[in-house]
């Protein structure tokens, strides 16, 4: 496998910023869209990453994430600094979400964050440390 | 028209001869599916969702909506008319569904059929599936083929949202025909269901039925087409006062759907938005991707402004098409849903799952090198262009003329902008030489 890194590209996120959220994996999308990747893959990156900056802008302060393409699959990896995940066990669980009332009321917290990005990627990982933040690193193929 | 190589699948044909080369479709294509190309608009197929734009705006018909004329049905040895509701909008206020119901028979069909009541049966489903669903909101109205066809083909992750219920007239056409069938005891592929359309995808897409696309309709005939007979026929009924009108049960309630936030007033869904006319559906589709819209339950969605009323295919201007519709609303006076209503569609399934799927392209694997050696030649060429978006090179913007520079399509040449400023250099360049000597 070719892991020489062909195109790259690196986004903030801010915490809690609604006004502004949703536009990184919009922008991640029209990028893999202009390339000529195939529907299917930008769907499930724009969903994974879609997922990964909402819970930036939900629970953290700010983040980065890093966008690269190889020949064979996008990476993407997103470090927050926030209140980093108690148990990542429950977090990863479907409907499990520490979304406050406010949030529910806007329309998110359904506790499908995590497994979506799992579901959707072909190698997923994720580390988190109380009160630092939360690290994802996640792997579409291309083919 | 009809098989024509220049209509591309399409519901337009582009007819060069009357092409005048203006820009007016170049800039009114909400997705860059139109190029000038030797004086000439062009179509990319690819991009083209059917919207019909295009048709609305060309000023020397040389767009035309692709249909199936009269003669085409003759194979059939029974043909039935479902007509679109926009075709009651169409006529003097005082010409009410009966009428022309009756007036369209006389046109040539052997039946005609009303959707009123399949509208109520189809707004039971939603209802019920929009109180049901526990998915991710907004769910999205299905009823306009072209908003189903963008979100297909650019927003695959919006298939989900999707309000998975079959139309009314698809509905009204698969059981019209089934019962004919039994009860003249014909093959149902004797029989011709024809939908009286003002809608061109809806025509490319009974026309182009294929494993992925099944329609219960054979044929479908442009309401401008069928304009001038009907309107004859309807003075003829009414002189002769003859209406053969007590078979039609109109459900004054359902002509709702016809209207322009019909569906969330039918559902008495407060918690919605409507939002009608191409560029409106794509911006707030882009809404929806960046999750702006998460809190919504509803979103009812038309690509033509005022809904179906406003369809490329009518005749009425829009809005006396909708003048014509509330004053029909307030004749039938029917201001609540019929819940209770005896429902002809009930024990049918009306909601499909997985009814909808992507539509890529083309499923090939690209070359991932070559793909962003092309994206940055791209970016370096629209760099270089003036980024006026004047479209005298025939492209829309300087961003999809760079794409077709490197596509190969044209000539960097074609920029007027900067052939002129090569042009003044050159002149310039001269007339130092000329000073120095």
């Amino acid at each position: 496998m070719n892991n020489e890194i062909l195109y790259s590209k690196s986004f903030g996120i801010s915490g809690r910023d609604f006004i502004n959220a949703g536009t990184v994996s919009v922008k991640i999308k029209n990028i893999l869209k202009e390339i000529g990747i195939k529907p299917e893959v930008v769907y499930r990156v724009s969903i994974c990453c879609y997922e990964a900056e909402m819970n930036v802008v939900m629970y953290a302060d700010a983040g980065n994430l890093d966008f690269k393409i190889t020949k064979d699959e996008i990476i993407v990896s997103m470090e927050d600094k926030g209140p980093g995940i108690e148990n990542i066990e429950l977090a990863m669980k479907e409907g499990y979400s520490t979304a406050t009332q406010e949030m529910r009321e806007m329309g998110f917290g359904a506790g499908l964050g995590l497994p979506n990005i799992k579901n959707n990627s072909d190698e997923f990982r994720i580390e988190s440390e109380i009160l630092k933040g939360t690290k994802l690193y996640f792997k579409i193929n291309l083919n | 028209m009809n098989g024509n190589p220049e209509t591309y699948g399409h519901s337009v044909f582009f007819d060069s001869s009357a092409c005048i080369g203006d820009m007016d479709c170049l800039k009114v294509c909400p997705v860059e599916a139109i190029r000038i190309r030797n004086g000439k608009a062009k179509m990319l197929v690819d991009k083209c969702i059917d919207c019909g734009e295009c048709v609305k705006i060309c000023r020397t018909n040389a767009i035309v909506p692709l249909a199936n004329t009269f003669s085409d049905f003759s194979k059939f040895r029974y043909t039935i008319a479902v007509p679109s509701l926009a075709l009651y909008t169409q006529f003097d206020r005082n010409i009410k569904p009966k009428t022309i119901l009756s007036a369209l028979k006389k046109t040539g069909f052997d039946e005609v059929v009303d959707i009123t009541n399949a509208c109520i049966s189809v707004l039971k489903a939603i209802n019920k599936y929009v109180k049901e669903y526990k998915g991710r909101r907004p769910l999205i109205s299905s009823l306009c083929p072209t908003c189903v066809k963008i979100i297909q083909m650019q927003y695959p992750e919006l298939i989900k949202n999707l309000i998975p219920v079959i139309s009314p007239t698809e509905i009204a056409a698969k059981e019209t025909k089934r019962e004919a069938a039994a009860r003249l005891r014909l093959d149902e592929s004797k029989i011709g269901v024809i939908y009286v359309t003002p809608c061109p995808l809806k025509t490319v897409m009974i026309s182009k039925q294929d494993e992925k696309y099944y329609s219960a309709f054979d044929g479908s005939v442009p309401i401008s087409e069928i304009y001038n007979t009907l309107h004859e026929a309807i003075h003829r009924t009414i002189k002769d006062n003859e209406e053969d009108i007590s078979f039609f049960d109109i459900c004054g309630y359902g002509l709702n759907l016809a209207r322009l936030g019909g569906l969330v007033y039918a559902l008495n869904c407060d918690n919605s938005i409507t939002v009608s006319g191409i560029n409106d559906v794509l911006y707030i589709l882009d809404e929806i991707e960046k999750g702006k819209l998460h809190n919504v339950d509803l979103v009812e969605m038309h690509g033509c402004t005022e809904s179906c009323l406003g369809g490329p295919l009518n005749v009425e201007n829009v809005y006396m098409a909708r003048t014509n519709l509330y004053n029909l609303l307030s004749y039938y006076g029917e201001t609540k849903m019929p819940f209770g209503r005896k429902d002809k569609y009930e024990s049918y399934n009306l909601i499909y799952e997985r009814m909808f799927e992507p539509e890529p392209e083309e499923n090939r694997n690209i070359d991932i090198e070559k793909a962003l050696t092309r994206r940055s030649e791209r970016k370096n060429i629209y760099l270089s262009l003036p980024k006026i978006n004047c479209g005298a090179c025939g492209s829309p913007t300087c961003r999809t003329f760079a794409e077709d520079v490197v596509d190969g399509e044209v000539d960097l040449d074609n920029c007027v902008v900067l052939k002129a400023k090569r042009l003044e250099n050159k002149l310039k360049e001269k007339e130092s030489q000329t000073n120095n000597e």
